[in-house]
């Protein structure tokens, strides 16, 4: 078997005669595997397979250390599922599969364009190799090249196949995945399917994608951009120790400031989506890993620039999925609004019903604290109308300390909110309430300095100009005071009032 | 980005660019530049940058402003937010466009959506335009102030320059002319400044003009505030303050004296003498040799037309504005400016500006001394040299005078055919050139038929008629004929038509019974309206059609009607009795004609007309209430310009009522028209109670705002 290289260790397993049985599996499935038919613009090779059983020796590391350790069976079926889960890829007569005649296409398969077949095969080889491995059960002339006997556990391998190409988003694919992946009396059908499917993606990388094959092949945009990745992913590796896997991606050194920040935020968080969706599973048994990423800077690298048009592509697809997370982002952000608002609410409509038996004051003081709240959960303007209209006819009964307090804040949201209008009822009142306290008090600077922004936002400019002054009368705060001195030069220079911004110039560098 | 900066930047940078504003860029930016050497942090820094590129960018000094932005401003780029770096971009991209460079607009605008910044704010102007449709001016004038406040603070020029146009419009509407100034000119926008100058021009009090022309002064040192308040001040000259005149004069004569440097000094210097042209029949003897002084020590009054391949497209507008003031030099100033714009008739003469030329000469020939006249003459009529159509029309300005000349008529032949050929049917393989003295052709294919159609002008029928005593009656017919061969020409544009009728005005003089009977024949119809627009052209409707983009204005039906009548009036004056009472059934339909120009058209006429019956003065009295300015002011100028017009005592009072009322009105054209009939008639009147009443009126109008209207009461004494 020079032509395919030697046998992987199969480093977990335990008897021999276990490996035996895979290393026959493997001489079997090799030149299957090596059909090529597809021309696929990745390796799906013998060795592809091999280096699915060492990822899965590193992967299951945690694991073998610990009582929930992978049992031979179990691994006899993962190892297995590392060689036959893409053979459906190679399989040329799968018109004769139930899979593509349950399809109903509308012309035989032979006479199918060659691009058609290719692209049902790309989207059906999983159930296709699900059915070669029950096909291939105890059957004379075994369609994978061996007979699978009872050893193998077929039915399981089979499962795993039709499994690792499943779209878990997708709700169908989903429940079918939930199917295929029930757990056994002794076999735990889930944290395989999930072992296989991350180390199928974390082989993805440099070693399946070769620079030459990939010269002879007309690969669509799709596949270019996949090849690409692949060819910039140069190696994964393992580090027991702090438990983390290592990509390592190689990049031509002039190109290294852009592409950095492309191609890896396409590949991991690929990855990552993959260890998530397996997270459950992983945690119950302790297989944890923590997903890092480096480059490589080679001076003298000889790794080519990939075409303009893939990056672009990339680029796109990026874009695609920034939208995509700002979409799930709004989308959180509207549901912890939705979820905290009734609660909210409910105790708004208590507070309505205990209205009568409250003190105004009292009444009031706990309507501010329910309208903090929803200013809190960005529920800004229900914050607003809430209060302004309860304190516009009560807040004689607060003490004036308290009063200015509300007022000031209050004042300070409607501005916020662009509803300066709001506050014409009370806020002159406000004015006159602040006059009676003393200077140095410290409610008092807070609330003239929200009366000066109140009279800006109104346009009424000799009432801001007056309250600006009284403002910095009132703070010796030396920032604060350079603020209200700017903001007056900024208000009388937008007014027009220029000889008046230079007239006390040289007042202001005193 | 400037509410991001420190409160001492923020302050160093409002007085920086009010500073620069009122007329010291160096000191703005200097200050600027000892804050940046102070400044601590990176966001402090970029608002000082930016406002020097401001300043420089409202000097245009786009030039220096891109070098800072290059050199100073892109280096420290990348550390702000995004909606600051996109402000940052667009401030930038103001820049490259007043330089004409490319930059990545559309880039920019994609960046900005990509990252959700929104500098300008949509749902503040629909707002905005919400409460303005209500009249909730409460809710809209301090919605824009906000906009204003935050465009502001955002730092990005294009939102600020908005915020200020919706500032300028609003405080138009609710009457602070002199407010909106300031908006109006920071807006940048010509439509914007325009209005408030017309707004100023008919709505303005004493006191709002006074504070607008203060502010004008006030804000529009920076080269491109001057542009802006160009387009502003244009429209209001009339009511310049005269305290405050010299100032604006002064202010616009200096940008107008700037040596050209580049593209952007030298749009200023034309905008500049835009102006001028439009500000110089106020100006009194001593502005006068001044602006004398500029124009004639200017690098383009004196460039030399090489090869003539240079064009100066400003000399034109030097000349025009010396033409409106000449009258006003005394004669040594005179003389000087004779001897410096005869070179731009002779040696650097060009074809953009020799009519200016021609013109600034002919009245400087008639201010001037004999002696200067004589000179004149004897530059630009040396013997045996063939004469262009400007110098043939004004050769009797300078005293020279033709004999019975067969090339004249000869000359008339040639222009007889030129007319013809406003409207020519070739066969379709020919090619057509354009004829000299034309704006341009089209051709439309007919079939194997080619229709050639040439927009013409008049300059060589005009001159060759100047001489018309002087031509054969065989030439004359000859012109006639063709003037109205191309008058019933379907295809012939209304444009040429109506230079045709314009040219034939004045010949009523030279015209046989017979010729003036053949004018008739085909004016008549016209003026009562029968008018057919080419078929091969657009329409004057569909030109006006407010949903149609491609607009193309040959000329309207109802201003050739209008002109038609006006000739017809004219012929009648020099041959009276000819047409009889056809005529004026023509005039009386014109004169309630839905169209205000055939209206306008029509009073003139009756001025024209030897004889006044009771029906057309009583239009003419009610048409001084005409709700058209330039009806209204048309029926004033008939009654004033009308030869041995004697008015009855109920006349006379409806006249002066008339006057009255239109004291009122807010188009200066009418006060104008009224105050000249006021001032003219009153020389009329002798009994005492109408004397006082128009002696009160005219007292009135001596006190209007616009200067023109106060000149029109001076009449009397002068």
């Amino acid at each position: 078997m020079a032509k395919y290289g030697n046998a992987p260790p199969f480093k977990r397993l335990v008897t021999e005669s276990s490996r035996a049985l895979l290393v026959s599996l493997r001489n079997a499935v090799a030149p299957i595997l090596d059909n090529n038919i597809l021309h696929h613009f990745t390796d799906h090779s013998v060795q592809h397979s091999d280096g699915l059983t060492h990822l899965v020796d590193s992967l299951v590391d945690p694991l073998q250390r610990t009582d929930n350790r992978l049992s031979e069976p179990e691994l006899v079926i993962l190892y297995s599922a590392s060689y036959l889960h893409d053979i459906g890829l190679q399989y040329e007569n799968a018109g004769d599969t139930k899979t593509i005649a349950e399809l109903n296409l509308c012309q035989l398969w032979q006479e199918l364009p060659e691009d058609e077949r290719r692209r049902i095969l790309r989207q059906y080889h999983h159930r296709i190799s699900a059915e070669m491995v029950l096909l291939s059960v105890r059957a004379e002339d075994p369609i994978v090249g061996i007979q699978l006997t009872s050893e193998f556990n077929p039915s399981n391998i089979a499962c795993l196949c039709e499994a690792h190409n499943l779209y878990l988003e997708v709700e169908r694919d989903f429940a079918r995945y939930v199917e295929l992946t029930a757990d056994g009396p002794s076999i735990r059908m889930k944290l395989l399917a999930g072992l296989l499917r991350v180390a199928d993606i974390l082989e993805e990388s440099r070693r399946r994608a070769t620079r030459p094959k990939a010269k002879t092949l007309m690969l669509d945009l799709t596949s270019q951009k996949h090849w690409w990745r692949h060819y910039y992913t140069e190696d994964v590796v393992f580090h027991e120790l702090d438990r983390t896997i290592t990509i390592w991606f190689d990049f031509p050194p002039d190109k290294i400031q852009s592409y950095s920040r492309i191609v890896p935020e396409l590949q991991k968080p690929w990855i990552e989506a993959e260890f998530n969706r397996h997270a459950a599973v992983f945690n119950k048994y302790g297989v944890n890993w923590i997903l890092r990423v480096e480059l490589k800077a080679k001076p003298y690298s000889s790794t080519e620039t990939m075409p303009d048009e893939i990056l672009t592509a990339m680029m796109a697809e990026l874009r695609a999925r920034h939208l995509e997370e700002d979409e799930r982002r709004r989308s959180i952000l509207l549901n912890t609004f939705r979820e905290s608002r009734p609660q909210v609410e409910s105790r708004l409509n208590q507070l309505i019903e205990q209205k009568r038996v409250l003190k105004p004051n009292e009444y009031l003081l706990k309507l501010v604290d329910v309208s903090e709240e929803l200013w809190t959960i960005g529920s800004k303007r229900s914050a607003i109308m809430t209060l302004v209209f309860e304190f516009d006819s009560s807040n004689q009964h607060l003490d004036v300390i308290k009063r200015i307090e509300i007022g000031t804040r209050l004042m300070e949201m409607c501005l916020e909110d662009d509803l300066p209008d709001l506050v014409k009822g009370w806020g002159l009142a406000l004015q006159e309430s602040v006059r009676t306290l003393s200077r140095n008090h410290a409610v008092v600077f807070p609330c003239l300095r929200a009366i000066a922004n109140w009279f800006i936002a109104l346009c009424a400019y000799p009432q801001a100009m007056d309250a600006i002054a009284e403002a910095i009368a009132a703070t010796t705060d030396a920032t604060e005071l350079m603020l209200l001195e700017a903001k007056r030069k900024e208000i009388a220079f937008l007014q027009g009032e220029l000889r008046s911004v230079t007239s006390d110039r040289e007042d202001v560098h005193d | 980005m400037i509410n991001l900066a420190s409160a001492d930047m923020r302050l160093a940078l409002t007085i920086a660019k009010c500073t620069a504003f009122l007329g010291n860029p160096a000191d703005g930016i200097s200050s600027l530049e000892v804050k940046i050497t102070s400044s601590k942090t990176a966001i402090d820094q970029l608002v000082a940058l930016m406002a020097i590129c401001e300043i420089l960018h409202c000097d245009y000094r786009d030039v220096e402003a891109l070098d800072v932005y290059e050199k100073r401003v892109s280096p420290i780029m990348g550390s702000f937010s995004e909606k600051i770096e996109i402000a940052v971009a667009f401030n930038r991209n103001d820049i490259m466009r007043s330089l004409w460079q490319h930059d990545d607009f559309y880039g920019m605008v994609d960046r900005a959506t990509i990252t959700g910044v929104e500098l300008w704010d949509y749902s503040t102007y629909h707002n905005i335009a919400e409460a303005r449709e209500q009249n909730k001016r409460y809710d809209s004038l301090p919605t824009i102030w906000r906009e204003l406040v935050r465009c502001y603070y955002q730092g990005c020029w294009g939102p600020s320059r908005l915020a200020s146009r919706l500032m300028a419009v609003e405080c138009m509407d609710l009457g602070w002319l002199h407010k909106a100034v300031y908006h109006a000119i920071n807006a940048g926008e010509k439509e914007t400044a325009a209005k408030l100058g017309t707004m100023l021009l008919h709505h303005g009090t004493f006191d709002t003009i006074s504070g607008a022309t203060t502010k004008w002064l006030e804000c529009t040192n920076l080269k491109r505030h001057f542009a802006i308040g160009c387009d502003l001040l244009d429209c209001y000259v009339d009511a310049i303050p005269d305290e405050l005149f010299d100032s604006v004069f002064e202010r616009v004569r200096a940008n107008a004296s700037l040596n050209v440097l580049d593209r952007q000094i030298h749009s200023i210097v034309s905008r500049a003498w835009d102006s001028m042209s439009k500000l110089a029949w106020r100006l009194d003897a001593s502005q006068s040799q001044r602006l004398v002084c500029t124009a004639i020590e200017h690098p383009i009054w004196n460039s030399s037309i090489e090869g003539g391949d240079i064009i100066l497209p400003v000399r034109d507008k030097m000349m025009e504005s010396l033409s409106h003031c000449c009258e006003r030099l005394p004669s040594e100033s005179v003389t000087l400016l004779a001897r410096a714009s005869l070179p731009l008739a002779r040696e650097r003469k060009q074809h953009t500006d020799y009519a200016h030329a021609i013109n600034l000469l002919c009245k400087l020939g008639r201010l001037g001394s004999d002696e200067l006249k004589m000179s004149l003459k004897e530059s630009l009529y040396p013997p045996r040299q063939a004469l262009d159509a400007f110098l043939l029309q004004a050769a009797s300005h300078f005293g020279v005078e033709f004999g019975k000349s067969e090339s004249l008529s000869l000359n008339a032949k040639v222009v007889a055919s030129r007319i013809r050929q406003q409207v020519q049917r070739v066969h379709s393989s020919v090619e057509v050139k354009q004829m000299p003295g034309t704006f341009g052709f089209y051709t439309f294919e007919m079939g194997e038929e080619k229709l050639v159609v040439h927009f013409s002008d008049t300059v060589d029928v005009l001159a060759i008629l100047r001489h018309r005593k002087q031509l054969s009656p065989e030439a004359i017919q000859e012109l006639i004929d063709a003037v109205l061969e191309m008058l019933r020409e379907n295809e012939n544009p209304i444009s040429n038509k109506i230079g045709l009728v314009q040219a034939i005005t004045h010949m009523g003089d030279s015209f046989s019974d017979t010729q003036a009977q053949q004018i008739f024949e085909v004016l008549a119809p016209i003026g009562n309206g029968d008018i057919s627009e080419p078929e091969s052209m657009m329409s004057a409707a569909e030109s006006e059609n407010p949903l149609n983009p491609f607009k193309m204005g040959i000329g309207k039906p109802t201003d050739l009607r209008g002109v038609s009548i006006f000739a017809l009036a004219c012929i009648d004056r020099e041959k009276p009795e000819i047409f009889a009472t056809r005529l004026d059934e023509i005039i009386e339909l014109g004169l309630t004609d839905a169209d205000p120009q055939v209206r306008a058209f029509s009073l003139a006429s009756a001025r024209e007309k030897p004889t006044i019956s009771e029906a057309e003065f009583t239009a003419i009295i009610l048409a001084t209430r005409d709700g058209d300015p330039s009806v209204a002011s048309a029926a004033f100028g008939a009654l004033a310009n009308k030869d041995g017009l004697q008015l009855s005592r109920p006349q006379t009072r409806l006249l002066i009522h008339s006057a009255k009322l239109s004291l009122r009105s807010n188009s200066v054209q009418v006060r104008r028209a009224a105050a000249h009939a006021c001032t003219k008639l009153r020389r009329r009147i002798t009994t005492k109670t109408l004397l006082d009443a128009i002696d009160g009126v005219v007292g009135d109008f001596s006190k209007d705002k616009c200067k023109s209207v106060r000149q029109n009461t001076q009449l009397n004494t002068s």
